[in-house]
């Protein structure tokens, strides 16, 4: 009996304490350095948050119109991965890959590094500077309390060597993509979004403002420098049809595919449209929701810092250059908006669901963008199908209902049709837009060399 | 056999503690879905607001009234002033909300099955509530 009671009691002691280790799990411990010290061995948290802060940062910061935005989370998720590629078995440098990044600095193979202190350093740095001269002093204060507390979590137990050293690989890191940000033709923009002086030509097909901004959200963009030249050179859209104001013909068709999807939309199609357009007043911009959703999703695999480097630099790197790529093809263009169309040869009054932002209609920043972010997710997350089961919770602290998804196909269509619904856009800017996107992402995926086995 | 008893007590008490946040579901919910309720609310606001300023806005571009550009001037001031108030409200329920959904994540929107129970949930109480949008 004694013998049977104790064996139980063991057997209950073994299951208590793999019951307490499972309630009490957490992410990957960052510290000590792991006896592997590779990424994968680190948690990816403390990235995810900085990414988050990012969203507010952009939002509450002055001239951050949408292709800057996707600009500032570009070179922040470069840095991100550059602070810890040495940490990734099989990884490659995008130094040499990138358009006009040579080379970056490199690790002492013979000393060790703490991968979670130069990636945070390095995030922490390239965020203030790629929001130097209008950051408010309230969110430098974050970023500078974000990366104190950081670092505190994650230097007890290690040589004060490797912290100086580890600090020191972050900042050269960030030093040397800062130069390379400095030459893209985008640098600072965020002081003169419109790049004024900028003359909007005056033919009926043309741009015409359709609110209070009457010049249109940086003209040059699409001559900025994109991380991958096929980004821009291989993706530029086919001439739209042919601008006509005569009834029946395939331009004034449509635009009253526009109008009579705004006036028979149905509840559900108003709200797709407003969440996609996240916030009048409160958005980070369509970029910044997609890397929101790249966070949530993350966070719900808890993705390792290896996992989260790789993934925001795939990213960061897609929604750059879907911005040029698709401003680009704006400013060749500059197509009137439907509102004005609609206003001016079908009905004066029509108003649209959501505000016309102030740049030409085609092709679609907002289908461009998911559909680069699409293709994104999809290799990450899924086995080429694109399918993968998730809820968009991220617009939830604003209102909007959470939204779900089994395929991320379905959720840039979606994304591109709530244009159509809010009636600033034509359908041919969203299929085109789509269109982009998608050729931006599989570049991305396919054309750069990533690690294999992703951890 | 008391001592095996007692294991097994201490046992069954662990595992209750550690699906207590399973347990309070209702009450998760609930508390998400009050704070849900009011940003709801405050984003209509967001969008009427929105709304009458950008038509403000166009009807201001089209006049030629001195009188009517004044009152409108005035009109768009205190949208803007509304729009502040807002904001501010806004993001101070934003901020609760997204504290909430970081927590639930740990031990609630763990796996796919758990997010869709928890989805339903959400959406069945704001319903109740009257406030779910669509």
């Amino acid at each position: 009996m004694k013998t049977f009671s104790s064996k139980y009691l063991f057997i209950g002691a073994v299951l208590m304490f793999n019951l307490v280790l499972s309630c009490n799990k957490e992410d990957i411990s960052p510290s000590p350095l792991p006896s592997d010290n590779s990424a994968r061995n680190y948690s990816g948290e403390t990235v995810r948050n900085y990414f988050s802060l990012l969203c507010k940062i952009s939002k509450s910061t002055p001239g951050f119109f949408p292709p800057q935005v996707a600009r500032a989370y570009g070179f922040v998720g470069i840095a991100a991965y550059e602070a810890v590629v040495n940490g990734i078995p099989d990884a490659q440098s995008l130094g040499g890959q990138l358009n006009g990044l040579s080379s970056l600095p490199k690790t002492d193979p013979n000393l060790e590094y703490n991968w979670g202190i130069t990636s945070n350093t390095a995030i922490a740095e390239m965020i203030r500077k790629m929001f130097e001269k209008k950051i408010s002093p309230e969110n430098l204060n974050t970023i500078d309390s974000m990366e104190t507390a950081n670092l505190e979590i994650l230097s007890p137990g290690i040589n004060q060597d490797i912290i100086n050293r580890s600090i020191q690989f972050g900042k050269d890191i960030t030093d040397t993509i800062y130069q390379y940000s400095t030459t893209d033709d985008g640098h600072e923009s965020y002081l003169d979004p419109f790049q004024l002086p900028y003359t909007m030509a005056t033919d009926s097909f043309c741009w015409v403002p359709t609110g209070a901004v009457t010049t249109p959200v940086s003209p040059h963009w699409g001559d900025n420098r994109p991380f991958l030249k096929q980004d821009v050179d291989n993706t530029q859209p086919m001439a739209h049809v042919p601008f006509s104001s005569v009834r029946g013909s395939q331009f004034y068709e449509e635009a009253m595919a526009v109008y009579t999807q705004v006036k028979s939309n149905t509840f559900e199609q108003i709200e797709i449209a407003k969440y996609w357009a996240d916030d009048p007043f409160n958005t980070c911009t369509p970029a910044g929701h997609t890397f929101n959703i790249l966070t949530q999703l993350l966070e719900e695999d808890r993705a390792t810092l290896e996992k989260t480097s790789v993934a925001y630099a795939k990213l960061s790197i897609a929604e750059n250059d879907a911005f040029i790529s698709c401003w680009k093809g704006k400013y060749k263009y500059v197509l009137i908006r439907p509102v004005s169309y609609i206003n001016r040869y079908i009905d004066p009054s029509f108003t649209t669901v959501i505000g016309t932002p102030p740049f030409p209609a085609y092709t679609s920043g907002h289908s461009c963008e998911m559909g680069a972010g699409s293709r994104i997710f999809t290799n990450l997350f899924t086995d080429g199908s694109g399918n993968y089961d998730f809820t968009d919770y991220s617009q939830l602290q604003y209102g909007f209902s959470a939204r779900n998804y089994s395929n991320f196909n379905d959720m840039a269509e979606e994304c591109a049709n709530s244009r159509f619904y809010g009636g600033i856009h034509y359908q041919m800017d969203n299929s085109t837009g789509l269109q982009i996107g998608r050729a931006i992402g599989d570049n991305i995926n396919h054309i750069l060399n990533w690690p294999t086995d992703i951890q | 056999m008391g001592r095996i008893k007692k294991s097994l007590l201490i046992f069954k008490f662990l595992v209750i503690s550690c699906n207590k946040p399973a347990t309070d579901m209702d009450t998760i919910v609930n508390h998400l879905a009050n704070l849900e309720c009011t940003a709801i609310s405050l984003r209509e606001q967001r969008f009427h607001i929105a709304d009458q300023i950008r038509f403000t806005q166009d009807t201001l571009q089209h006049s030629n009234n001195k009188e009517d550009s004044v009152r409108l001037l005035s009109k768009l001031q205190h949208l803007n002033e509304e729009k502040e108030k807002v904001l501010q409200q806004t993001q101070s329920v934003a901020n609760m909300i997204t504290v909430k959904i970081d927590s639930l994540r740990q031990h609630v929107l763990i796996n796919s099955n758990k997010r869709k129970l928890f989805n339903a949930a959400l959406d069945s109480a704001l319903s109740k509530r009257g406030c779910k949008t669509f």
